[in-house]
């Protein structure tokens, strides 16, 4: 058989290939000229041929078959054949395979050869790839290697006994008496790695951190010859002494200090020695600083200390080298939380850092700028990110975006500021926010009364600038449908106010339904605002017409809107004007957050004091529960204060409640009450349900869950009457047995109305702590027609969400 | 062989189970395995992890999984192609390839005025390119981004110092010299000596002894024609 070609030669031929195919064709090749070589036991070649296959390895063929001969390898007595073979073992084997068990003895045996370098090689491969099962073989070896006098393998052993440590950690005992002389030792190797073994024993077990802070002041006596010592050539980094050793001992220092005061103590001049007299013109220098700064932070030091560090990455901010400016802004992000006040004085360096070239950097620096954000210098900052915002890449958007709006709820110093902001975010990078911001949006305009006149014409102003920035236009249509009489009536304050007509308004809203560039969800907006408009413009006529060209529209959603708005102008014209009122502000909930807070700033407008409820036209003062009532007896139907709990989508419920409304309704009352059940159903997620339908009482209950303590459900009795008589007197009793706790508040009224004008509503509160089933037993005593009527009734059928 | 193989697996199996048994501490997992995997009994086994357990259970001490370390190194050309690899953690083949891939991607399309750094899974990737090779290091959260590039630029201090003033192409046609300069600067991820000197020193001798091996097989060789 002809010798095998060389390795080299073998590089040559593959780099010669022009295709990929080519390639393939010479590797599986020689591939099969290997495995033939390797079956026939040839021992003269082998080592070349598993050269040959780690080469091939690189590129990406497979070489799972070299794995033997790689042990085979190691087993030789030449020097060559195990320097390969060990390399082979490192790259092909690992310790998922099982035939990594069948070094141990090879490795065992190298361990103790009489050549350092067969010793290195077998330390090396164990310190890289060694198992647990093989690191408990021959831990024992690495052990007695770590206390030879020999530092070329004092350093590898130590390194090795670090991988042993990590795979079978309560071997990390059996160093203990050999770490005994491990710093005095004068070499650099044997110096760093065995601060490294300590390091990962510190790390590893309280115990031996405890034992190993007596070394403080050895190490601290180490850090000070390095920096005092002159120039050494053979550790010489730019101008800098081994720097690599002294960024280990900082970080064992580290851990060393980290919530003991006594060790910190003994570091801390150390640590200001290193920090101002390290040289910075070079990135091995600020390599050093950097773990003092982290070193500085993570221990007890003192607080003149702690400052210099963050004058250190300050300082660094303000480098040429970009590697350095964004270490900096990571590990000031770190820092921000606990010396806020520190950081917040490089905040000018860090929003520069925002216009930095690289991604990298500008990322960080917005992240810092956001942890910076507070009341005092919300509107500088603020301006400085949305500048950022429009000029940003487009991966960038939608953090900042969601950022702003964060940063905005939280220290807005007045409500104008507010609504201008998102809008401003809205108009530069509105396809980039998230859904729930359209909602959110309209949620604060609606409840800041004195600005809506204001808003709407922003708004309007928008539209005619850009209808392509969807979250935008749906807001602006919102808004213009609910406040257009404003917006035609010209009486802004804050701004000069514009002159647009009626027809102007349509215009733009009907160029949106037309428009390509509005999404689906974007009509919904705008012919629901052309359809509110119907009750504050004069020209209902046009208004008719468009909602009854897209009673034809092929969007089924749309088309569902049209032709129930075309119901609503034909059958039910009277109720128009009531069901196309002003939205009620809406209530707050906790998940977005406190809008009022306002920081102490100065800058900060006097919050106005909002109404907490809309003042309807002759309408008494109620609570939510009451509004049935309302409703019932009054031609302003306004949709219950108690319903939007969820912003998120608060704006489309309402528009599809009010489609629920215009179909195939007869009874006023009762669609109100189904309304208000609806609502309810909606706005809690527990369905509603008949308690007792017996000579023409109907008693339904509604469920809610107390949002401070979930054990307690509170129901809502609704009482009506089909009868042609009234119900007087009605009480209305309960009880529950002694598991629960109850408590019945005042009815509305003790007269049932005769033919459902109208109904008796009463609150129920039960205390369950045990979320037992619900049971109750219900006792109805009234006179009707002139005669006393009482009732029993035990209801047991409550829905399982009430109660679990 | 085979024979062993089978009977390997059979007992992980079982430890596996063992161990699972603990769960609160499968962290420790890995380090169960050795003991248990010599233990012949089942019920051995198990005592034996509950006595680790314990060691672990100690208030107040705190076992890392993490490891501090380096992950891996890689250097690849500017056209994509892998000139080493080395890897400091037991990763599977086709994972290995896989991260390969993704991260030449990312960083060759970094451009030159970006910085070294980047955010990548749970690590960071520390590259420098010099000539047409990048160099490219895996480290983890804590690790010290400044420290990582100097210790690459040792790493083709060292290169060039051996090769005199080196190419890609020596590296390409030399890969096993360029492991065998890196396994002595690094060993798992740590640096072994900070003396350039001492590296090259140890690197020339187990050269020389290289040679020496080959030279007497030469005339064995001949002997055994002849």
């Amino acid at each position: 058989m002809p010798a095998p070609i060389r390795l080299r030669e073998l590089i040559r031929t593959i780099r010669t290939a022009r295709t990929q195919a080519e390639e393939r064709e010479m590797i599986q090749k020689e591939c099969a000229a290997i495995r033939s070589s390797f079956r026939e036991e040839d021992n003269t070649y082998r080592c070349r041929n598993v050269a040959k296959l780690l080469y091939m390895h690189m590129l990406g063929y497979p070489a799972h078959f070299g794995q033997l001969e790689c042990l085979k390898l190691i087993a030789s007595q030449k020097f060559t054949d195990k320097r390969i073979g060990y390399l082979g073992a490192m790259l092909l084997l690992d310790e998922r395979q099982d035939v990594h068990l069948l070094m141990t003895n090879c490795i065992k045996n190298d361990l103790n050869h009489s050549t350092q370098y067969v010793q290195g090689l077998a330390l090396c491969t164990l310190g890289c790839m060694g198992s647990s099962e093989m690191c408990r073989d021959l831990a024992g070896e690495v052990e007695k290697l770590l206390k030879t006098s020999n530092s070329y393998l004092r350093k590898k052993a130590a390194l090795c006994a670090v991988h042993v440590i990590r795979k079978v950690p309560e071997l990390m005992e059996m160093f203990l008496p050999a770490t005994k002389n491990l710093l005095s030792e004068k070499n650099h190797g044997v110096l760093h790695t065995s601060v490294v073994l300590l390091t990962e024993m510190c790390e590893r077990s309280p115990d031996m951190l405890a034992h190993f802070r007596k070394l403080v002041p050895q190490l601290v006596r180490i850090l000070k010859n390095l920096i005092m010592s002159g120039y050494s050539p053979e550790h010489d980094v730019s101008g800098i002494s081994d720097p690599f050793l002294q960024v280990r001992i900082l970080r064992l220092l580290r851990i060393l200090g980290k919530g003991d005061d006594d060790s910190s103590e003994a570091m801390n001049d150390i640590l200001a020695q290193v920090a101002t007299n390290t040289e910075t013109s070079k990135n091995v220098g600020n390599a050093i600083l950097y773990e003092t700064v982290l070193t500085i932070m993570d221990i007890k030091s003192e607080s003149g200390l702690r400052v210099l560090a963050i004058n250190i990455l300050g300082r660094f901010l303000l480098n040429n080298d970009k590697n350095i400016r964004y270490v900096a802004l990571t590990s000031l992000l770190k820092t921000v939380q606990t010396d806020h006040n520190a950081v917040q004085r490089h905040r000018s360096t860090i929003v520069d850092c925002l216009k930095d070239l690289d991604v990298s950097i500008k990322r960080r620096a917005m992240e810092l700028s956001f942890a910076l954000v507070n009341g005092n210098n919300i509107r500088g900052m603020m301006k400085e990110l949305l500048y950022f915002l429009d000029s940003c890449d487009p991966e960038f958007k939608a953090d900042c975006a969601s950022g702003v709006f964060l940063a905005a709820e939280k220290y807005a110093p007045s409500k104008r500021w507010h609504i201008d902001t998102i809008m401003r975010v809205l108009t530069t990078a509105g396809s980039y926010v998230r859904d729930d911001s359209v909602p959110n949006l309209i949620q604060l305009i609606t409840n800041s009364v004195e600005m809506h006149a204001y808003t709407v014409q922003r708004l309007y102003k928008a539209l005619l600038d850009d209808i392509s920035q969807q979250p935008l236009v749906q807001v602006a249509s919102w808004c213009i449908g609910e406040y257009g009489d404003l917006l035609i009536s010209g009486q802004c304050e804050e701004e000069e106010p514009i002159q647009v007509t009626e027809d102007e308004v349509l215009d733009v809203l009907e160029g949106l339904l037309v428009s390509n560039l509005s999404s689906p969800v974007t009509r919904g907006y705008s012919l629901t605002a052309i359809m509110k408009l119907s009750t504050r413009f004069s020209s209902v006529n046009r208004i008719k017409k468009v909602v009854s060209i897209y009673g034809s529209s092929i969007d089924v959603e749309l088309q569902q809107r049209a032709v129930e708005y075309n119901a609503l102008f034909k059958k039910y014209d009277h109720m128009r004007p009531a069901l196309l009122e002003r939205m009620p502000i809406m209530e707050k909930t906790a998940s977005n957050g406190p809008t009022e807070i306002v920081q102490t700033n100065g800058e900060a407008e006097p919050s106005v004091v909002e109404p907490k409820h809309p003042p309807p036209v002759g309408q008494p003062a109620s609570q939510g529960n009451d509004l049935l009532d309302l409703l019932g007896g009054n031609d302003v139907p306004v949709i219950p204060t108690t319903m939007p709990t969820k912003p998120a989508s608060a704006g489309g419920e309402l528009l599809d409640l009010l489609g629920d409304l215009s179909l195939g309704l007869s009874l006023m009352a009762f669609y109100l009450f189904d309304l208000f059940k609806t609502v309810n159903f909606l706005s809690t997620g527990i369905p509603p349900m008949t308690a007792y339908n017996k000579n023409g009482l109907k008693i339904d209950f509604t469920f809610e869950r107390a949002n401070p303590n979930p054990n307690v459900a509170v129901i809502t009795i609704h009482a009506s009457n089909s009868t042609e008589a009234d119900m007087t007197d009605f009480v209305f009793q309960a009880a529950v047995p002694k598991t629960f706790q109850l408590q019945l508040l005042s009815p509305s009224s003790n007269v049932v109305p005769a033919l459902n004008q109208g109904t008796v509503t009463q609150v129920i509160r039960v205390l369950n702590q045990q979320k037992q089933q619900l049971r109750m037993r219900i006792k109805l005593t009234y006179i009707h027609k002139g005669s006393a009527v009482q009732d029993l009734a035990e209801v047991n059928n409550f829905p399982p969400q009430s109660w679990q | 062989m085979l024979g062993f193989r089978r009977k390997c697996s059979a007992t992980r199996t079982r430890c596996r189970a063992a161990v699972e048994t603990v769960g609160p501490y499968r962290g420790s997992a890995a380090v169960l395995f050795g003991p248990v995997r010599r233990a012949q009994t089942w019920t051995f086994s198990v005592r034996r992890v509950c006595v680790v357990a314990e060691f672990v259970r100690v208030p107040g001490r705190v076992l890392h999984s993490r490891q501090r370390m380096m992950r891996f190194m890689l250097l690849f050309s500017r056209q994509g192609k892998l000139r080493l690899q080395k890897w400091y953690t037991a990763t599977a083949e086709r994972d290995k390839k896989k991260m390969v891939r993704e991260l030449m991607q990312i960083v060759l399309a970094r451009k030159p005025k970006m910085c070294s750094f980047l955010e990548w899974k749970d690590l960071k990737i520390v590259y420098k390119r010099y000539a047409s090779l990048y160099f490219c290091c895996a480290i983890e959260e804590q690790d010290n981004e400044l420290i990582t590039l100097e210790v690459i630029h040792r790493f083709v201090e060292l290169l060039d110092k051996y090769f005199g003033s080196v190419c890609e192409l020596d590296i390409i046609f030399n890969f096993e010299k360029a492991y065998f300069i890196l396994d002595e600067f690094l060993m798992g991820g740590e640096i072994q000596d900070t003396s350039k000197k001492s590296v090259l020193k140890a690197i020339e001798q187990a050269d020389l002894l290289q040679e020496e091996d080959e030279s007497p097989r030469s005339v064995l060789e001949e002997m055994g024609l002849a």
